[in-house]
C-alpha cells in the first residue's frame, strides 16, 4: 500500500469509528449505503481525497467533508466512490428481475395492442438502455408478444449523441458473451464495437433533465424507470422532487429501479417496496 | 414523446374539492395542481392539517418547500404538534429543507412546553452545521429536563456540533449521571465532534 | 456420552434483531447492549429501508421507534402485518410518547410490545430475550 511521502506522514488507515462515521455521512447525504463489504475499496477513496485535500488527519478530513457548504468536496467523494465506470449488464441481476418478475406483473394488466414502455433516466452513453433491449431479447420469453418500447434519456447531449451512435470499446463489452456480441454488434476495425442498426434505431433517444418538471411531465405511462446512480448526485429538495416527477410519468403499477446502493428510504415515501428474488424494486401502487 | 394524458388544467373550483376527498389518489393529483395558485400556502397549510395520506402529505408538503419562504415555514410550524407521527415528522423534514427561513421557528418550537414538540424541533437544526443553531441547542441543554429531549438534542449536535459543543455535552454527562443511554451518546457525540 | 438414541445437543443458532431507528446513537447503543449476548443485529434508518431489510431477512425480532422521517414506526407495522411473508415477525416498539391512545394504536397495529424511551440495556436484553425465545445471557 503505498503512501505518498510528503513533508509531513499521511494517514495510512482508516479507524473502525471513522470509517463508520463516513459511511454515515455519506448515507445521509447521498442514500449511497456502504458497509465493510466495501471496506478496502472505500479506505482508499478516503486516504486519496485526504492527500488531495491536504488533510492532515482522517479526522480533519472528515470535518471538512461536514463543513464544507459548497458540497464540492462531497462531489469529488460521491463520484471517487461511484466510479462513473458504466458498461453493458451491469448489475444485471436487475435485468434478470425485470424479465422474471416485473414484466410478467406488467403484462398481466396490459390490453391487447398496448405497449410495455421501458425509460433509462440517465441514458449516459447508452450502455443501460441497450443492455436492457438485449437482454430481453434473449432472455424474456414473451418479448415477441409486446411491442417494447424502450425510451433512453440524458441531460447531456453529448453522452445522447454518443448512445445514439453506439460505439463501444472492448472494456465496455467485456461481460457480454461471444454469441451476444456477434448477434448484436458489428466489429469495428480500430477493436471497437458497434451496436446494429436495427436496435439501435428501435430506441428512443430524447433529451430530458429530470429536475425539470414541465419536460418529466412529458412523459407518461411508462412501465418500468431504470434511473440507476442519478439521484445520488441531487440534493435533499430536488432528490424528491425528481422521485415525485418520476412516479407521475409511471403508470399506476409501474416500477422504478434505482442502483444497487441506492434506496428509496432515503428519497421518498411515494412507493411501496417490493421484494423480488433478484432485486428489491419499488412500484407506483396499482390503482 | 407521447404527451401527458392529463386533461386541460382543472378549474380551481374541482381542484379544491378533490383537495377535500375521499379518494386519496385525487387528493394527491389536486395537491399538486395547487402549487402554482398565489394562495398555495393557505390551501395547503389548511388540507396539511387534516391529511394523514403519506403519499398526499408528500406532495402538499413538497408545494411549500418549493413555494419556500417564512410564510411557508410559518405554515409549518405547529403541525409539530400533530397526532399523525407520519404529518408530523414530514412537518419536521420540511423545515429543515427551508433552511434559513425556518430558524426563528426552530428557536421558537425548541422551547416549547410540549418535550414531544421539542424532540421533532431539534430536527429541524440538522444541516445547519456549526452555526447559531447548534449554539442554541448547547444553551438548552444546561436547563433541559426531560432525558429524551436531551437525548435528541445531543444526537442532532453529534451531527451539526462544533467543538464548542463539547463542554455544554460534558456538563451534561455530569447532570444526569445515572442513565446509560445518556452517557453513551454524549461520549459517542463528544467523539464525532471535529478536533479543531 | 450418547447411546445412539439420543439427539446430540446442537447450540441454537444466534438470533436476528432487525433495530429501525433514524437515531444513529440509539442503534449504536442497541447494538452494543445486545451483540454481547450473542444476538445478530442490523439496522435501518427508517420504516422504508425497515421493510426493505424486514423483507431480505430472515428476523427473528424487530425493534422499531416511532417517530422516523419518511416511514413512522406504525406504518412500517401496518405495511409489515400486511406482507405475507413477514406479517408474523415479533415487533417491540419504542416511544418517547407514553399516552394511552399511542400504546393503543400500537396495539391496534400488531405490535407486541410497547416501551417507553429510554430504554435500558437491561430491559433491551430481557425483552429481546423473551420474545426470540433465546436464553438470556
Amino acid at each position: 500500500m503505498a503512501t505518498a511521502r510528503t513533508t509531513q506522514t499521511a494517514p495510512e488507515s482508516v479507524t473502525d469509528e471513522e470509517f463508520g462515521r463516513f459511511c454515515d455521512f455519506i448515507y445521509r447525504r447521498t442514500g449511497l449505503a456502504y458497509g465493510q463489504a466495501k471496506r478496502y475499496f472505500i479506505d482508499r477513496r478516503i486516504l486519496d481525497r485526504v492527500e488531495k485535500t491536504g488533510s492532515a488527519t482522517v479526522q480533519s478530513y472528515l470535518s471538512l467533508l461536514r463543513f464544507d457548504t459548497t458540497g464540492r468536496e462531497l462531489e469529488e467523494v460521491v463520484n471517487s466512490l461511484t466510479v462513473n465506470e458504466t458498461y453493458f449488464w451491469r448489475e444485471e441481476h436487475q435485468f434478470a428481475c425485470l424479465a422474471t418478475s416485473i414484466l410478467p406483473e406488467v403484462v398481466r394488466r396490459k390490453r391487447p395492442g398496448q405497449p410495455v414502455r421501458i425509460w433509462s433516466l440517465p441514458c449516459s452513453t447508452g450502455e443501460e438502455p441497450y443492455s436492457i433491449a438485449i437482454w430481453l431479447l434473449e432472455n424474456w420469453p414473451d418479448v415477441d408478444r409486446y411491442n417494447v418500447e424502450i425510451i433512453a434519456s440524458d441531460i447531456d447531449t453529448k453522452v445522447l449523441a454518443a448512445a445514439q451512435n453506439g460505439v463501444y470499446d472492448a472494456r465496455s463489452v467485456q461481460k457480454l458473451p461471444k454469441w451476444v456480441l456477434d448477434r448484436y454488434f458489428q466489429r469495428l476495425p480500430d477493436d471497437t464495437w458497434r451496436i446494429v442498426e436495427s436496435l439501435r434505431g428501435s430506441i428512443e433517444f430524447t433529451r430530458i433533465n429530470a429536475s425539470d418538471k414541465a419536460q418529466m411531465a412529458a412523459v407518461s405511462d411508462v412501465d418500468v424507470i431504470f434511473c440507476r446512480n442519478m439521484l445520488i448526485y441531487f440534493d435533499d429538495v430536488s432528490r424528491r422532487e425528481a422521485a415525485e416527477s418520476m412516479f407521475e410519468c409511471l403508470a399506476p403499477g409501474g416500477f422504478v429501479c434505482l442502483g444497487h446502493s441506492e434506496s428509496m428510504s432515503r428519497i421518498s415515501p411515494l412507493f411501496d417496496v417490493r421484494r423480488f428474488p433478484d432485486a428489491i424494486v419499488y412500484q407506483r401502487p396499482p390503482k | 414523446m407521447r404527451q401527458s394524458s392529463a386533461a386541460e388544467p382543472a378549474d380551481r373550483a374541482s381542484v379544491l374539492a378533490a383537495l377535500d376527498g375521499t379518494d386519496p389518489n385525487a387528493r394527491r393529483t389536486a395537491a399538486r395542481a395547487c402549487r402554482a395558485y398565489p394562495d398555495a400556502i393557505d390551501i395547503i397549510a389548511r388540507r396539511l392539517a387534516a391529511e394523514t395520506d403519506p403519499r398526499v402529505l408528500e406532495v402538499l408538503v413538497l408545494n411549500l418547500v418549493a413555494v419556500g419562504g417564512p410564510a411557508a415555514a410559518a405554515a409549518l410550524a405547529p403541525l409539530l404538534r400533530s397526532d399523525d407521527a407520519g404529518r408530523r415528522f414530514a412537518a419536521a423534514e420540511a423545515l429543515q429543507d427551508l433552511g434559513p427561513d425556518a430558524l426563528p421557528f426552530f428557536d421558537i418550537l425548541v422551547r416549547d412546553p410540549d418535550p414531544q414538540v421539542r424532540i421533532l424541533a431539534a430536527e429541524i437544526a440538522r444541516g445547519h452545521a456549526g452555526g447559531a443553531a447548534a449554539q442554541t441547542l448547547e444553551h438548552l441543554l444546561a436547563e433541559e429536563t426531560e432525558v429524551n429531549v436531551c437525548c435528541a438534542f445531543v444526537d442532532v449536535l453529534a451531527e451539526i456540533g462544533t467543538v464548542a459543543s463539547a463542554p455544554a455535552l460534558r456538563a451534561l454527562k455530569a447532570r444526569m449521571p445515572d442513565n446509560s443511554f445518556l452517557t453513551f451518546s454524549v461520549d459517542a457525540a463528544l467523539a464525532q465532534l471535529p478536533s479543531n | 456420552m450418547s447411546d445412539g438414541n439420543v439427539t446430540p445437543i446442537r447450540p441454537a443458532p444466534a438470533k436476528r434483531l432487525l433495530v429501525v431507528d433514524d437515531a444513529a446513537l440509539v442503534r449504536a447503543y442497541y447494538r452494543q447492549a445486545l451483540e454481547p449476548g450473542g444476538f445478530l443485529v442490523d439496522e435501518a434508518f427508517n420504516g422504508i429501508e425497515g421493510l426493505e431489510k424486514a423483507l431480505s431477512g430472515p428476523y427473528d425480532l424487530v425493534v422499531v421507534d416511532v417517530n422516523m422521517p419518511k416511514m413512522d414506526g406504525l406504518t412500517f407495522v401496518h405495511r409489515l402485518r400486511e406482507a405475507e411473508e413477514i406479517a408474523c415477525l415479533p415487533v417491540l416498539m419504542t416511544s418517547t410518547l407514553n399516552r394511552d391512545r399511542d400504546v393503543a394504536a400500537a396495539r391496534a397495529a400488531g405490535v407486541n410490545l410497547y416501551l417507553v424511551k429510554p430504554v435500558s440495556e437491561d430491559d433491551l436484553r430481557l425483552f429481546a430475550s423473551i420474545m426470540t425465545g433465546a436464553a438470556e445471557r
